[in-house]
C-alpha cells in the first residue's frame, strides 16, 4: 500500500509540472484575442478604469452612433467584450470609390 | 484507488502529448510548406511597424510574426501605385507603365497560372478596387473573390478562413493571396482607431484627410477644398483664389494625419493576429508559410504632401516583408540585403519546388537560413532593387537612391531629373547629385540603373 501512495504522489507531482509547463508556453505562444483587445484597450482608456466612457470613446475617433452601438448592456461604458464585439460588428468597407490609387 | 491511478496515467499521458504538440518548435530542414499565404496590407509602409523600428506600437501582431519568422529590412516595391506594383508582383517582371485599360499584360505568365499548372490550389481573397478581377488579376486562381471594392480585411479574412478549414482536410498543396485595404486612405476606421494615437484632435486634418477623401488634397503643406471656381476665370486667377482659401498645415495637423494612418495600421494588425490564430487552431502551424507585405508605401506629409503614386523615395517604396513559417523558418532573423517584391513570384514558387524563370531571385534560402543558391539573372551584383512609374525611374542599393526620368523616346537614353539621396535620407529631402565627390557614385548608379532595366523591362 505504501508503494501505491508513493506512486500517486510521484504522479500528482509529475502531472502538476507537466501543467506548470504547458502553461507556460501556452504564454511564450502569444496573447490571445481577448488579451489582444484589452491591450488596445489599455491604449485608449485615459482614466485606466479598464473601460471606455463616452467622452473616452470619443476622443479617440468614435462616432456616438458606434458608442450606442458597442454599449450591449447600456451602462454608458464599453468594457474589453464590448469593444471586442463591436470590432466584429462594426463593418469598415467604405464607400466605393473613395480609395484611389 | 486504482481507479485514481488510471486517471492520472491518462492526464500524465494527455499533458505529455500537448506538451510535446506545444514545444515542438524546431524548424525542418528542406521544409516544405503545404500552404503558402501571401498576405497583402495595400499602402503599409515598413518603417511605420514596431518591428522596423517605429516607436508607436501600431503592430503587436506583425512584430510577433517578425520575431517568430524572418524579416527583410530592405525589401522595395517595383511601383508605387497598386496595379503598377501587383502587375510586377504577380508576373515577376519590372513594369514600368500598366496599359490604359489597366489589365494585367494577358502574354505574361502570372505566379497564379504556374502553380496551378503544377497541380496547386489557387485561391484569392482580395479587396477588389484596382484588384478587380475586370483587370485580369484573376488569370490563373481557381476562386478569386472580391466582391466588394476598396474593402477591408473585415470582408476578405473569412474566406482566407475558409480555405484554412478546407486545407486541413485536404492534404493538396494550397497557395492563398488575401489582400485588404485597410491602411489606404482614408484612415478613417470604426471604433477608436481614427485618433487612438490623437486623442481629442479636432484641426483641419481631421475631418478630410482622417474621413474623407483628401488623397492628393495636401501640397507644399496646405490643405485644399474643393472650390466652386468660376470655370470662366483665368487659370491663374483660379488657382490664386484655391491658394488664398487653402489652410497651411501646423506640426499639430501633420501629427495627426500620421496618427491617423497609424490607427489604421493597428487596425490591419488585429486582422493579422486572428489569421495566425486560425492557422495555429486548425493545426497547419507547421505546414503554413505566410508571407507579409505592404504594395506601396504613402507619403505622410514628410515632404509636404500625402498619399502615394506621386514619388519614387523610400516612403513610398520601402515596403515591409516578413516571412512566417515556424514548419522551416527559425525566428528572430533579420536579412539586410536588399530584395524586391519581384522576389516574391520565384520564392513561392521555390517553396513548393518549382522553379521560376523570372528575373527575380529566390528568397527561400534566406528564409530558412541556407547559403544562397540561386541568383536571378536581372539582380545586381552588389544588390539592387528596381522601381518604376510613368514618370520616372530609380534605383536602390544598400546605401544610395538614384530617381531619373523615363528614357527619351529619341535615344533611350536617361536622365537624372530628380536626384541622388542617402539611404539614410529616406524622405529624398537632401540631393547629393550637384556634389563633386558624388559624381562618380551617381555615374556608377546611372550605369547600373540603364543595363539592368534593358536586361528585364518588358
Amino acid at each position: 500500500l505504501r508503494w501505491f501512495a508513493c506512486l500517486l504522489v510521484a504522479l500528482v507531482a509529475l502531472n502538476a509540472a507537466l501543467a506548470v509547463r504547458w502553461l507556460a508556453l501556452r504564454r511564450a505562444a502569444g496573447p490571445d484575442d481577448r488579451q489582444r483587445f484589452m491591450a488596445l484597450l489599455g491604449k485608449v482608456d485615459a482614466d485606466g478604469d479598464g473601460r471606455l466612457s463616452r467622452e473616452e470613446f470619443l476622443r479617440t475617433g468614435g462616432s456616438a452612433a458606434e458608442f450606442e452601438r458597442a454599449d450591449l448592456n447600456h451602462d454608458h461604458q464599453v468594457d474589453v467584450d464590448e469593444l471586442r464585439t463591436a470590432f466584429d460588428r462594426e463593418d469598415p468597407n467604405r464607400d466605393p470609390g473613395q480609395a484611389r490609387e | 484507488m486504482k481507479a485514481a491511478l488510471l486517471l492520472l496515467l491518462l492526464v500524465s499521458a494527455g499533458l505529455l502529448f500537448r506538451l510535446d504538440r506545444a514545444a515542438d518548435r524546431t524548424p525542418l530542414p528542406g521544409w516544405k510548406p503545404r500552404l503558402v499565404i501571401l498576405l497583402c496590407v495595400d499602402t503599409l509602409r515598413a518603417d511605420h511597424l514596431g518591428c522596423y523600428g517605429y516607436p508607436r506600437p501600431t503592430s503587436p501582431a506583425i512584430d510577433r510574426m517578425a520575431s517568430e519568422g524572418v524579416l527583410f529590412e530592405n525589401a522595395f516595391s517595383q511601383g508605387n501605385r497598386t496595379q503598377l506594383s501587383f502587375t510586377s508582383l504577380l508576373t515577376g517582371t519590372y513594369v514600368a507603365e500598366v496599359r490604359a485599360d489597366r489589365s494585367l499584360p494577358p502574354d505574361r505568365t502570372t505566379l497564379a497560372s504556374l502553380l496551378a499548372s503544377y497541380g496547386i490550389r489557387t485561391l484569392a481573397s482580395v479587396a477588389g478596387g484596382h484588384l478587380n478581377h475586370a483587370f485580369g488579376f484573376n488569370r490563373g486562381f481557381d476562386e478569386y473573390e472580391d466582391k466588394i471594392d476598396f474593402a477591408s480585411f473585415h470582408s476578405t479574412l473569412p474566406y482566407a478562413i475558409r480555405w484554412l478549414h478546407e486545407v486541413a482536410r485536404n492534404p493538396r498543396p494550397t497557395f492563398v493571396f488575401l489582400h485588404g485595404y485597410d491602411v489606404h486612405s482614408p484612415y478613417h476606421k470604426p471604433l477608436v482607431f481614427d485618433r487612438m494615437y490623437a486623442p481629442g484632435y479636432e484641426g483641419p486634418a481631421r475631418g478630410v484627410v482622417m474621413s474623407g477623401v483628401a488623397e492628393n488634397k495636401i501640397w507644399d503643406g496646405r490643405l485644399y477644398d474643393e472650390t466652386d471656381a468660376d470655370a470662366s476665370l483665368p487659370a491663374t486667377r483660379r488657382l490664386a483664389e484655391a491658394h488664398a482659401a487653402s489652410v497651411a498645415l501646423a506640426p499639430a495637423d501633420v501629427d495627426a494625419v500620421t496618427a491617423g494612418y497609424d490607427g489604421a495600421i493597428s487596425y490591419a494588425d488585429l486582422y493579422v493576429a486572428r489569421l495566425l490564430d486560425e492557422v495555429r487552431r486548425v493545426g497547419l502551424e507547421r505546414d503554413t508559410l505566410v508571407i507579409l507585405i505592404g504594395d506601396h508605401g504613402e507619403q505622410l506629409l514628410e515632404k509636404g504632401f500625402q498619399g502615394h503614386g506621386l514619388d519614387l523615395d523610400d516612403r513610398e517604396l520601402h515596403v515591409p516583408l516578413v516571412m512566417w513559417g515556424p514548419g522551416g523558418i527559425a525566428g528572430g532573423r533579420r536579412v539586410r540585403d536588399v530584395v524586391e517584391l519581384v522576389d516574391v513570384f520565384p520564392t513561392v514558387a521555390d517553396f513548393f519546388a518549382i522553379r521560376a524563370d523570372t528575373p527575380g531571385t529566390s528568397l527561400r534560402a534566406r528564409a530558412l537560413g541556407l547559403p544562397l543558391s540561386q541568383k536571378g539573372p536581372g539582380r545586381g551584383g552588389g544588390g539592387s532593387a528596381l522601381s518604376a512609374c510613368a514618370a520616372g525611374r530609380a534605383l536602390r542599393t544598400a546605401d544610395y537612391r538614384l530617381v531619373v526620368a523615363a528614357p527619351r523616346q529619341a535615344t533611350g537614353g536617361y536622365e537624372v531629373v530628380d536626384g541622388l539621396y542617402s539611404a539614410s535620407d529616406p524622405a529624398a529631402r537632401h540631393n547629393l547629385i550637384g556634389r563633386p565627390e558624388m559624381a562618380a557614385v551617381a555615374r556608377s548608379l546611372l550605369e547600373e540603373l540603364e543595363t539592368r532595366w534593358k536586361s528585364v523591362a518588358q
